[in-house]
């Protein structure tokens, strides 16, 4: 037998190694495989926890710097206040060139978080320094635009993009709520009509974005978010548009007028979203493509349909078209070879089908009854998804093979 | 522009940013016409931004009305400096005033930073005491609080002063 000795020393996990143990062991593969193995997975390993916990810790450390200058706050002279805070923004910017230009990966990404968090405070400082007020809108929007230009040059990470586009998201968002209710007083159907378009076209955006060849070549960190961030949009503004089906609804006058207004723009895009696809998607399988595009179309008809159809409580309906819903996300999902989502789309179709037994029977014998088909619905499903789970990752290997 | 210019202006682009904050809050500061306004409704608020003393400002002006929105605060042209009286204006619309508060500034004239541990000994004192906030408006029409003032004394000299 083969003794593999280990070598934390390395940097590579102990899974991994407990991995190449059992595998050289068992004589799959041999000691120079082993070797390009772990120099792989040192090359390629992507520290998530440490980004995690080295933004922790440098958001412990800002806030700690806040707390302490806010508990002295009268005794501090205005200058020193504004001179200490432009200089530390002013020193983690240094830092960041400096370490960019090291190739310092890891603590040029943390010094950029370090840096964007300071910035926003440094924006609340003044405005404290001078009690200048204004609403929290203005201040977030301005410091998501102002930190954009560096995340974007600098970060490389999944975590500065996702920090970024939340923030860039949530600034924008915020800033156009307060512009709604502000028209709203005055114009219902503009205030409607943009609020709806923008929440339809944006994660649209974000796919497309997300899909673009050129931003995959340059940021593939950011590319692999935004179409994270795009799908997670889009599938659960529809997943909840489903509960519509549960109530009576009845648009009519400038309500109607705005849901068809934001129509246009919505449809216009996941059309033109559909037929690009085989370029986006970089030489789809047919089989591939067609997925996206049901999946995108039925997504935005999903959604909207309990909404702009009129309709009493239609439980039954929401049911199917959630049921289905979930098929198509699981279709998708094995098409494209993600097998998180086929997991997590094949466990809520399981979860939901238990619930429609529940919402179609009436009385404790019907209802058990009904749970014990469900059940047995459940555990069927529970093993063909074993069965495909292991065809999808042995299908995964031949392409990656090939 | 090369890549290291590009990367050096983005980094540098919030720097530029607050420093433009802080010249031009502090031109206001330096250039600006100052103002004692009597303020009413107290509230203080405490909590994860730090606390704030909301209030309005009690304008002397002919009526009794408040500013519509889209107006601002003209103070007149023989306005005094304590307590001046002023009229309500859409912004641009009468150039004969002293100084004018914009319409957003106007809406942001309501709050008062405060330090932790304050907010008890201030509220006692402003209810015993007439309350006042010295501001600068400068020549865009933006507003700087000063100060908080106590039957005219900085706020913090009366809070100093009054037994704990």
């Amino acid at each position: 037998m083969h003794k593999v000795r280990l070598n934390p020393a390395l940097g590579v996990r102990m899974a991994l190694e407990r991995k190449l143990a059992a595998w050289r062991e068992a004589g799959i593969v041999d000691a120079a495989t082993v070797e390009k193995i772990r120099a792989f997975e040192a090359r390629h390993n992507r520290p998530y926890a440490l980004y995690v916990v080295g933004g922790l810790g440098g958001l412990a450390v800002v806030l700690g710097i806040i707390s302490i200058i806010a508990s002295n706050w009268a005794d501090i002279p205005r200058g020193v206040k504004l001179v200490v805070d432009l200089a530390m923004v002013g020193g983690l910017a240094w830092g960041v060139w400096k370490q960019d230009g090291q190739g310092h990966a890891w603590q040029r990404e943390m010094l950029l978080i370090l840096m964007w968090g300071m910035v926003l405070a440094s924006v609340a400082l003044i405005g404290q320094v001078y009690h200048l007020g204004g609403k929290p809108w203005q201040a977030l929007l301005a410091w998501s635009l102002m930190t954009l230009p560096a995340m974007l040059l600098f970060g490389h990470s999944a975590f500065v993009a996702l920090c970024t586009l939340l923030a860039v998201n949530g600034s924008i968002g915020s800033s156009l709520v307060e512009w709604v209710d502000h028209v709203h007083r005055s114009d219902q159907y503009v205030a409607l009509s943009v609020l709806l378009t923008v929440g339809g076209v944006v994660p649209l955006l974000h796919l497309r974005l997300g899909h673009s060849p050129s931003w995959m070549a340059w940021r593939p960190h950011w590319a692999s978010v935004a179409r994270g961030l795009g799908w997670a949009a889009v599938l659960g503004i529809s997943g909840a548009a489903q509960q519509a089906w549960y109530g009576s609804v009845h648009l009519d006058g400038e309500e109607a007028q705005a849901f068809f207004t934001a129509l246009v723009p919505v449809t216009g895009l996941v059309a033109w979203l559909c037929v690009v696809a085989p370029r986006l998607l970089g030489n789809p399988t047919p089989a591939q493509l067609l997925s996206w595009r049901v999946l995108l179309t039925f997504s935005v008809v999903a959604g909207v349909a309990p909404v702009l159809l009129d309709h009493s409580r239609a439980g039954p309906v929401a049911a199917l078209s959630f049921i289905v819903f979930l098929l198509l996300v699981a279709w998708y999902a094995y098409q494209h070879a993600n097998v998180w989502l086929f997991n997590v789309a094949t466990a809520l179709l399981a979860i939901r089908l238990l619930i429609v037994f529940g919402e179609m029977f009436g009385s404790l014998l019907t209802t058990g009854i009904g749970l014990i088909f469900g059940g047995l619905v459940v555990l069927g499903m529970a093993w063909l998804w074993l069965r495909q789970t292991r065809t999808l990752r042995a299908e995964i290997r031949q392409r990656e093979d090939a | 522009m090369n890549t290291s210019q590009r990367k050096a202006a983005a980094l540098a682009l919030p720097l530029v940013v607050l420093l433009a904050m802080v010249v031009r809050a502090e031109a206001i500061v330096a250039m600006g016409r100052s103002y004692i306004l009597p303020i009413a409704g107290y509230d203080p608020r405490d909590l994860l931004r730090g606390q704030y003393l909301r209030f309005r400002v009690e304008w002397n002006t002919y009526g009794n009305r408040w500013p519509e929105p889209g107006e601002g605060v003209c103070m007149r042209l023989d306005a005094q400096r304590e307590n001046p009286v002023v009229r309500f204006a859409p912004q641009g619309s009468d150039e004969n005033c002293q100084a004018f508060i914009n319409p957003d500034a106007l809406q942001n004239l309501n709050q008062y930073f405060i330090p932790e541990g304050t907010g008890l000994p201030l509220e006692q004192a402003i209810r015993q005491r007439r309350a006042e906030i010295k501001v600068k408006v400068g020549r865009g029409g933006d507003v700087i609080i000063e100060d908080l003032l106590l039957d005219g004394e900085p706020w913090q000299d009366v809070v100093n002063r009054a037994p704990q």
